[in-house]
């Protein structure tokens, strides 16, 4: 351990270009990987925003519907279902009316013609035509006067979610094999200016596992700390950039489900910058210590 | 202590660097290996100190066989030998004292046996008066005094050393010398590889001549050349 300070101490220069490197991929991986990861939770929270509008027959009583209601609650893939009352609904159209100045409800004469509605929420919306079509049926539900789904929409969505999904997947993957790279031959650098070091700890008779062991902990050393410079960067973009969209794109930005927090963000680019500079390293001395 | 039986080795490119060769050093002798450059010399005490060779015949050193020793083991073996180089191998940015102590410390020797260890070392090569010294501002007999005593402080029943002195001139080669055999009349078995003429000559020690990988010459009380030179 203080083997692997005292050389980082030493090796000044090397090591800052080291910590460089590593902090520029890593910030480059980091930013990349929230990026995406934030696409992806926006593509898979879209669908799920089309709801069901299950109409029921304007004579069923309230006692009936609430009993349609649960029913449908119990099915599978459902997340919830909200009743919005035929009162509500006359609500809205007088103010509707008050709005646009109609005189709708002024025509209908005090009557209330308008049905209660249950809105179904999925938790998966590519399950959308499957329940709608339970829905419909009559046998099952004869309460139910009309299912309306946004078809259309919800496929285009699902078809986006599943691009970003794999796009996504495969950029994420290449850049990590990408950033591994670099730090294991930021690593290797490191480790070749050690050579001589190494080479008389060999012929003094150190074992393998004692040359290793100081140049390993340089090497996540290098990681981590080029991790938190990366996570710090992230998270700061990422705070600029999410304040300027409330306020270009508020309604867009309040769909969002809440990103990760940043201790998340952070242990994760952590995670990833020890187990690649550990690899890094262990990597680079193997070689070494075969040509002896 | 080290017996070699019809050692041959080849390497990669077939180029062969000693094809058959059987030799004995006992316990406590002091022996030179001579012979021009590529005639097998560091090949010889690269078997001594197990450098991945390809290598047929046996290599006995104290007992055990080297060509079957587990890759393992060789830095247990390598503990027990002295190890020195023309090029000194020291480490530029430690001092003396840290450098002697380098050998102990990466074999996990503890602060306090260091401490016991490196300056009877030092003073075996007259340098503890340096050894806050770091190894630029030494000479170049100095430093090779310097890797002496790093090859001394385990003690090592064994003392290699490949061309000692062939970046230094003759007086302190002499000096080199003095100390080598001063090291083998403590007890330590000492094998110079060198083209070294002057310290051979000035030695009067078993010398074993080596051509084209094949043992030439060995006699007790050998010079460098063929012909004793006449004093």
């Amino acid at each position: 351990m203080g083997e692997a300070v005292r050389d980082i101490r030493r090796n000044g220069l090397m090591s800052v270009a080291a910590l460089t490197t590593s902090a520029i991929s890593l910030t480059v991986l980091g930013g990349a990987l929230f990026t995406l990861y934030r696409l992806h939770q926006f593509a898979d929270a879209q669908p799920r925003r089309f709801e069901i509008s299950v109409f029921l027959r304007p004579e069923i009583p309230r006692a009936d519907v609430k009993e349609v209601r649960r029913r449908i609650q119990a099915l599978p893939f459902v997340e919830r279902v909200t009743l919005f009352t035929k009162e509500q609904a006359y609500a809205e159209l007088q103010q509707a009316d008050r709005e646009s100045s109609t005189a709708i409800v002024a025509a209908l004469g005090g009557a209330n013609p308008l049905p209660d509605r249950l809105d179904v929420r999925l938790t998966d919306a590519s399950a959308t035509d499957a329940i709608a079509g339970v829905l419909q049926d009559r046998t099952r539900f004869p309460q139910v006067d009309r299912v309306r789904t946004a078809r259309d929409a919800v496929q285009v969505f699902l078809g986006i979610q599943r691009l970003v999904r794999n796009v996504g997947g495969g950029l994420a993957a290449m850049l990590f094999i990408g950033t591994a790279f670099v730090i294991q031959n930021t690593i290797r650098l490191t480790v070749l200016a050690r050579r001589r070091e190494i080479r008389i700890m060999q012929l003094v008779g150190a074992t393998p596992g004692f040359i290793r062991m100081p140049l390993v902990l340089e090497g996540m050393f290098y990681g981590v700390v080029g991790a938190l410079v990366a996570g710090a960067v992230v998270l700061f973009v990422v705070a600029q950039v999410s304040a300027y969209g409330r306020r270009i794109v508020s309604p867009l930005a309040h769909s969002m489900p809440p990103a990760a927090g940043p201790w998340t963000v952070l242990a994760v680019l952590v995670a990833i910058g020890a187990i690649l500079g550990c690899l890094g390293s262990v990597l680079s001395i193997r070689r070494f210590l075969k040509t002896v | 202590m080290i017996e070699l039986q019809d050692v041959s080795v080849v390497y990669p490119g077939e180029r062969t660097a000693l094809s058959h060769v059987s030799l004995r050093i006992n316990k406590g002798e002091f022996v030179f290996v001579v012979g021009p450059t590529g005639s097998g010399k560091t090949t010889l005490l690269k078997l001594l100190y197990r450098e991945d060779l390809h290598v047929t015949g046996k290599v006995m050193v104290s007992g055990r066989n080297l060509t079957t020793l587990h890759p393992r083991e060789v830095p247990f073996l390598r503990r027990r030998l002295g190890i020195v180089f023309q090029d000194f191998g020291l480490l530029p940015n430690k001092t003396v004292f840290e450098n002697v102590a380098y050998a102990l410390r990466v074999i996990g020797a503890g602060r306090k046996e260091i401490r016991r260890k490196v300056p009877p070392a030092l003073e075996v090569v007259g340098l503890v008066h340096r050894c806050d010294a770091f190894p630029g501002q030494l000479s170049g007999g100095e430093q090779q005094r310097v890797a002496i005593a790093r090859a001394l402080v385990n003690d090592p029943p064994l003392l290699l050393a490949d061309e000692p002195t062939g970046n230094l001139d003759p007086e302190t080669s002499l000096g080199i010398l003095r100390i080598l055999e001063h090291v083998n009349v403590r007890g330590t078995t000492v094998l110079v590889a060198t083209h070294d003429k002057y310290i051979v000559d000035c030695a009067h020690k078993r010398v074993i001549a080596l051509e084209r990988g094949r043992v030439v010459r060995d006699e007790v009380e050998g010079a460098y050349e063929c012909e004793p030179v006449i004093h």
